[in-house]
């Protein structure tokens, strides 16, 4: 009951929409269409886990008075703000207070986190992004020529650096794009198979 | 005592910032008009979207969230200009639970632009959750997973959705992200549906959907702000026509600058280290 | 007659002022009243605020960074919930049972609250049933996509006609040998000795190039976000670019 029925649930599951796939007739159509469907509302349903999880820490926190219990009531604050100010459909249409603070408040704090590994980024490049050996010094003058390529001023030092940055990315970048993409789609195919065969349970938490 | 190979190596990180700081802001006052040439993989979306009869469908899968908003927002106005001027019907819709009143705002503000009707000319489905099981839907009917729209008027009740029910009622879907929903777009939609597809990802994706474009799974590709500028200068008469600004084309001569800046602070720290590691050079050379 | 010349310049002095005060006065509860136009400021003030506040932890962490950062998780979590409550719980399970009366949407409603069990030391076991339904549908839908997408199709694009006459035979070429190698690299069934682990060391490099591409578009994107938000601050909020 708790660990057979799921294991069953899923190779089942997963062995009709395998043979689904190659077998397109009206009522394996129609058994794809209603799992699609119920699957849209268990997710529906699934989604606010990671809310639920996320309010009972700042609560825990705040209760327990850890450190830095402050900021989670500020977070809490923020959350009780929106909840309060989506009573109604309308609040999502742009314009509305609820939205404001979202394009106003959110929209740039997250944009600005996002922005400051532009400094991190040439940070790094000047610290850490050195020749070292044969490999090293690959990678290095690869991203130079693709930097200067991919920039206009790249073109204006001279017209050689676009066609450069342009040969690197369809051929030796698209070889090795290739070959990683060759790899995962093996790899995400070979565990969807193990899941299926009741091979590998580490999903459920199973050994 | 330190010499000057270490007082580099060690240089306080904040100078790096500024510099980085000083190398965005300045040219922004005193901005230099370089060229921008654009590449085939963007030529190839323009020119489809440029051939495609007016008042076909098309979707426009705007994954993207505040985060990439920078590279990703000016490809999205782009291409729903390009879109809006062909007088194509455009569905919009998003896989990104941020992206959804970004895409809300690109929608409206461009509609405006060009004076489109709601329900006619285009139509905003918003987001649902869990993008494989949308992805997979949308190609057995749209009404799986979107009963209704992003203002709840049921889809059967919006004019142009009436005759619109699955990938094979689209022209192509143009997908606006990158990372791992483009993945999924390519897999539940353009490998499951037989879907055209093309892709604007941010430059940190770009990459990776080179090997997609030569297998020809993707028609086009757009990637990062210089995909973008690619795309406004290919637009240009347009912008200039509706006097827009070209934001994409204004960041890339930014760019140039913060570009240069990067690749003398990877030479000049190369330097630094080689000439602590072989003292040598440093005595022949004072 | 000094005094009288004093006075009168005095005064004029004191009109002048009064008049650019009146201007400046003017101009300020011109720009208020003009609502959009003064709200617009604020709220772009209010962004910029938050802009800078988090530009701050480039120099040194502090509270005001730690401020907006608390904030931001309250707000995403709130605009998420609003947002899946009106745009998906609402058209797609209310309005069903309840309006349309498709009563036995109640059961996919039900398995998307086993999920919550997991919260539950006893009865966590539940929260396996949906997810079980989830990753076998999943998982059976992958198998067949995943390979045709990124192995089959692949490959298929590879083998191309390859020459040594044209520049396009020779790139061609190139694909076939440089693909071949980076996936050689990554077989590890097979010691990496002789003529494979000659071409595995070529296949290295060739992915080296990649991950050189890759760092080189990485710096773009960083960059671009960057300007995204000095365009921000610049433009939208102090007007002083386009």
């Amino acid at each position: 009951m708790k660990r057979r029925i799921p294991i069953l649930i899923v190779s089942i599951t997963g062995f009709l929409l395998t043979v689904q796939y190659f077998c397109p007739h009206p009522y394996s159509e129609a058994f794809y269409n209603n799992a699609l469907d119920w699957l849209v509302i268990i997710g529906i349903f699934a989604m606010p886990l990671g809310i639920y999880s996320m309010v009972r820490i700042q609560f825990q926190k705040v209760a327990r008075q850890e450190s830095g219990w402050g900021f989670a009531v500020i977070s809490l604050i923020s959350l009780f703000v929106m909840l309060g100010l989506g009573y109604t459909p309308k609040c999502l249409e742009a314009g509305s207070f609820f939205m404001k603070l979202f394009e106003f408040i959110y929209i740039p704090i997250q944009a600005t986190m996002f922005s400051l590994l532009a400094f991190y980024i040439a940070s790094a490049a000047y610290r850490a992004f050195r020749a070292r050996n044969l490999l090293a010094s690959i990678v290095l003058v690869s991203a130079i020529l693709v930097m200067l390529g991919r920039v206009p001023i790249g073109m204006a030092i001279h017209p050689i650096f676009p066609e450069i940055a342009d040969w690197i990315m369809n051929f030796p970048n698209m070889a090795a794009q290739r070959a990683i993409n060759i790899g995962l789609g093996l790899g995400a195919a070979s565990t969807a198979i193990k899941i299926v065969l009741g091979v590998e349970r580490s999903y459920m938490g199973f050994e | 005592m330190m010499n000057i190979w270490d007082k580099l190596l060690n240089l306080d990180r904040r100078f790096i910032y500024l510099a980085v700081f000083l190398a965005a802001i300045i040219p922004f006052l005193f901005p230099v008009g370089l060229e921008i040439n654009p590449t085939q993989e963007v030529i190839s979306i323009y020119n489809f979207i440029e051939e495609l009869p007016e008042g076909t469908a098309i979707l426009l899968a705007a994954d993207y969230d505040p985060q990439t908003e920078a590279e990703n927002g000016p490809q999205a106005r782009a291409l729903l200009r390009h879109m809006f001027k062909r007088n194509l019907k455009v569905i919009i819709m998003t896989l990104s639970q941020d992206g959804a009143a970004l895409a809300e705002m690109l929608t409206k503000s461009i509609a405006e632009e060009y004076e489109k009707e709601y329900g006619v000319d285009y139509t905003y489905l918003g987001y649902k959750p869990y993008p494989s099981i949308i992805i997979l839907s949308i190609g057995q009917d749209f009404r799986i997973s979107y009963p209704a729209d992003f203002y709840d008027t049921k889809l059967n009740d919006i004019p142009m959705m009436r005759e619109i029910k699955n990938y094979n009622d689209l022209a192509a879907i143009i997908q606006i992200g990158g990372g791992n929903v483009s993945n999924m777009w390519l897999t539940y939609a353009q490998e499951r549906y037989k879907v055209k597809l093309a892709l604007a990802v941010t430059a940190v994706s770009g990459p990776q959907y080179y090997a997609f474009l030569q297998s020809k799974q993707i028609f086009g590709l757009i990637g990062g702000l210089k995909g973008a500028a690619e795309y406004e200068t290919l637009l240009e008469s347009e912008y200039d026509r509706l006097h827009l600004h070209k934001k994409a084309i204004q960041g890339m001569n930014v760019q140039n600058f913060v570009h240069i800046l990067i690749i003398a602070l990877t030479i000049i720290g190369n330097i630094a280290f080689f000439m602590k590691r072989h003292p040598k050079h440093m005595k022949t050379k004072g | 007659m000094n005094k009288v010349l004093d006075t009168i310049i005095s005064k004029l002095y004191i009109a002048e002022l009064f008049n650019y005060l009146n201007n400046c006065i003017d101009i300020v509860i011109g720009a208020f009243n003009t609502e959009a136009l003064s709200m617009e400021f604020v709220w772009n003030t209010i962004a910029a605020f938050f802009t800078i506040a988090i530009f701050s932890f480039l120099i040194k962490d502090n509270t005001l960074y730690k401020i907006a950062e608390s904030i931001v998780v309250g707000i995403a979590a709130g605009y998420f919930t609003i947002l899946l409550l009106w745009t998906s719980f609402k058209p797609k399970f209310w309005d069903m049972i309840v309006v349309e009366g498709k009563w036995w949407y109640v059961i996919p409603g039900i398995l998307g609250l086993l999920m919550y069990f997991r919260f539950n030391r006893k009865l966590n076991w539940l929260a396996r049933y949906p997810l079980a339904l989830y990753i076998g549908i999943g998982s059976g839908i992958a198998i067949p996509l995943m390979l045709q997408t990124f192995v089959i199709k692949q490959f298929k694009a590879t083998m191309l006609p390859g020459n040594l006459h044209s520049w396009e035979g020779v790139n061609n070429t190139l694909i076939v040998i440089m693909v071949l190698a980076g996936l050689i690299y990554f077989f590890f069934s097979v010691p990496h000795k002789g003529i494979v682990g000659k071409t595995a060391t070529f296949g290295i490099w060739v992915i080296m190039i990649g991950f050189g591409a890759s760092f080189g578009y990485t710096v773009m994107a960083r960059v671009s976000l960057l300007i995204g938000r000095i365009q921000f601050l610049l433009g939208n909020w102090l007007k002083l670019i386009e």
